[in-house]
């Protein structure tokens, strides 16, 4: 399999958190610019920062024993390019990409964008979409609506909220009236809603904090999520014990309106640790497609550096590697890295549905399932 | 091994040396100190680490960390008057401490601290037959990994927004505390070796009193022989990962058996 894409550099999301300080970095500094050097850098930058060791079905030893001999000194960008991409086939770190560039022309590769998952379907279902048809469903006076985040009053007793992305803070320096409006229609419903759809779907992911921000609206309690690991070492095997990652519920409000959840095969990162944080609470269903499969996060620091050991780096040629930096695991001791999390009622898209008659099966789905 | 056997003999030759000298010509040199059995116990603290070879890898730096050796069992057998075969048996804990520099600083580290029965036996040899007298003594220990203790911290992914110090631009870290979990797989390659052998050397002080009581207080230093793991491939230092560490401890024994 190889898997091109030519897309925006971040157009995955990226967990951007906090900065780190500026030292040289050096450690791949002994492998030379060349394609043999490069190689060499990749897979032992890979032996030392990859994450999912012990989890990925690849076997890294036969991974190098099967292409160093591909790699000469006259193997060109482009090949060498290629040989990675059938290097990394079948990782399933959801996140990991290597930012290829050649000449001008910038190229990512990435196992976790496979073709199954870019359904063409998913390119209906755009902000316009949610900007126009849905918003117009929402009463007049409860909807507002801004660069993709839609919220409002639906069928007269639903809370509908729609977030593309997990950019709020982003938002709230930006826009702050609409998104501290949205927050405050999150966690303290009318007396006359009946439940909540939380429309996670084209959601790309982004800031890790903005999980809790949402999820800390419906729990009353501090809510265990699932656990963490991280590379402790730059061995294959070294990582630190699984540390359990909590949601504290939001002081100021509390929402026991029961939810669904909205997600999709683009439902990504942030996104899907949303999905399943709140798909602990009883009163949550999820509702759609399986995941994307990316919930380990990628940590860099404000600038875009690296902050951990883990993850990201670099190659002599200035090709990058970017990673998950931490090993997440679900509450119920599985890993859905590269999977992706299945919905308690798995509802596909009816493209034909949407084309013919404009209706959203999905959240027709989600509003059976809902108190009438 | 061949360095023990050699420092062994090399003390047994200091006090063989010290006994020539203590002897006046012609008459038997006095028997002040008890010998046969002494019994009682030790403790004292450990500075230990896991030797590592880290020279490629800039952004780790592994530590020393001090712990216990818990009070235990200590027994001597007098071999002749200032030679001792000695004996313990105590719990002892090794650990090292691993943390992120440069650039990777602040968010990452953590302490492994291990927790072994060990066994140590030796030979000490008293230079002097008086009542203060410094003594130095060598031995090999065999050591069973009980458990572990990670404490430490981990990058914070998921923050607390409603925390009232909450600030989005900070990166912060989560503490942690969680027992150590032997690796039973070996899809790394890797395992753990739960036995550890290894030697040890130091000196010391003892102070005789009374009915043969005696007090000391050593320091010595430790040294697996061999990696704290077993490795089915090659797996960078990890065949080299030993045990090294100073243990500074105090004791006290008394005779049985007493024959003066």
């Amino acid at each position: 399999m190889k898997i091109k894409h030519l897309l925006p550099p971040l157009f995955f999301s990226l967990f951007i958190l906090g900065c780190v300080k500026e030292e040289p970095f050096v450690e791949f500094d002994r492998y030379p610019n060349t394609p043999k050097g490069n190689f060499q850098a990749f897979w032992d930058g890979m032996s030392r920062k990859y994450s999912f060791w012990g989890y990925d079905p690849t076997n890294w030893d036969e991974v190098y024993d099967k292409y160093v001999n591909k790699v000469t000194d006259q193997t060109t960008d482009l090949e060498l390019a290629e040989i990675f991409d059938e290097m990394i086939d079948g990782l399933i770190d959801g996140h990991y990409e290597i930012q290829v560039t050649i000449d001008t022309v910038v190229a990512l590769y990435s196992p976790g964008f496979v073709n199954d998952k870019i359904s063409n379907y998913h390119f209906l279902l755009d902000d316009e979409y949610f900007e126009t048809k849905i918003f117009n469903r929402l009463s007049p006076g409860t909807r507002k609506k801004f660069q993709g985040f839609v919220y409002g009053v639906l069928d007269n007793k639903y809370q509908y909220i729609r977030i593309p992305s997990f950019s709020i803070f982003k938002g709230l320096a930006s826009n702050p009236q609409f998104f501290l409006e949205m927050l405050e229609f999150m966690a303290k419903p009318a007396p006359q809603y009946k439940g909540v759809i939380l429309d996670l779907r084209q959601n790309g992911g982004g800031i890790a904090d903005e999980v809790p921000l949402i999820v800390g609206n419906f729990t009353d309690k501090e809510l265990l999520v699932g656990e963490s690991r991280y590379k402790y070492g730059s061995n294959r095997n070294e990582f630190s014990p699984w540390v359990q990652q909590k949601i504290y519920p939001n002081p100021k409000g509390y929402n026991p309106l029961p939810v669904v959840v909205l997600c999709n095969s683009l439902s990504i990162s942030a996104a899907e640790r949303t999905t399943m944080a709140l798909s602990v609470l009883p009163q949550v269903t999820v509702v759609g497609e399986t995941t994307f499969g990316a919930q380990s996060a990628v940590l860099f620091g404000r600038e875009g550096e690296d902050s951990v050991y883990a993850g990201s780096f670099e190659l002599p040629n200035g090709w990058t590697v970017k990673m998950a930096a931490e090993v997440y695991r679900f509450v119920d001791g599985k890993l859905y890295e590269g999977v992706g999390f299945t919905p308690d009622v798995v509802v596909p898209f009816d493209v034909n549905l949407f084309k013919s008659s404009g209706r959203d099966n999905q959240l027709e789905r989600a509003l059976q399932i809902l108190p009438k | 091994m061949k360095g023990i056997v050699v420092f062994v003999i090399g003390l047994l030759s200091v006090q063989q040396l010290c006994l020539a000298q203590s002897k006046p010509a012609g008459r038997p040199a006095p028997q002040k100190q008890p010998t046969g059995w002494h019994v009682g116990l030790s403790f004292g603290s450990i500075n230990n680490a896991v030797e590592m070879d880290f020279s490629d890898r800039p952004f780790w730096r592994y530590n020393y960390v001090e712990r216990w050796q818990y009070p235990g069992l200590e027994v001597h057998y007098s071999l002749a008057p200032r030679v001792l075969a000695t004996f313990g048996l105590n719990v002892i804990q090794r650990g090292q401490r691993v943390e992120t520099i440069q650039k990777f600083a602040d968010y990452q580290d953590y302490t492994l601290v291990r927790t072994y029965l060990n066994i140590p036996v030796g030979i000490a040899v008293e230079l002097f037959d008086t009542k203060f007298s410094p003594f130095v003594k060598a031995g090999m220990y065999g050591a069973y990994w009980l458990s572990g203790k990670w404490t430490g911290k981990v990058p914070r992914i998921l923050d607390n927004p409603y925390d009232e110090n909450y600030d989005p631009g900070q990166f912060t870290s989560l503490d942690f505390e969680a027992p150590y979990e032997f690796s039973e797989n070996d899809d790394t390659g890797i395992t753990e070796n739960r036995l550890d052998f290894g030697f040890w050397a130091g000196g010391g002080l003892k102070y005789r009193i009374k009915s043969g009581l005696r007090l000391f207080a050593s320091f010595d230093a430790m040294r697996g022989l061999s990696s704290i793991y077993t490795t089915t491939r090659e797996v960078r230092d990890f065949q080299k990962r030993k045990n090294v560490g100073y243990l500074l401890s105090i004791g006290l024994t008394i005779p049985i058996n007493r024959k003066i």
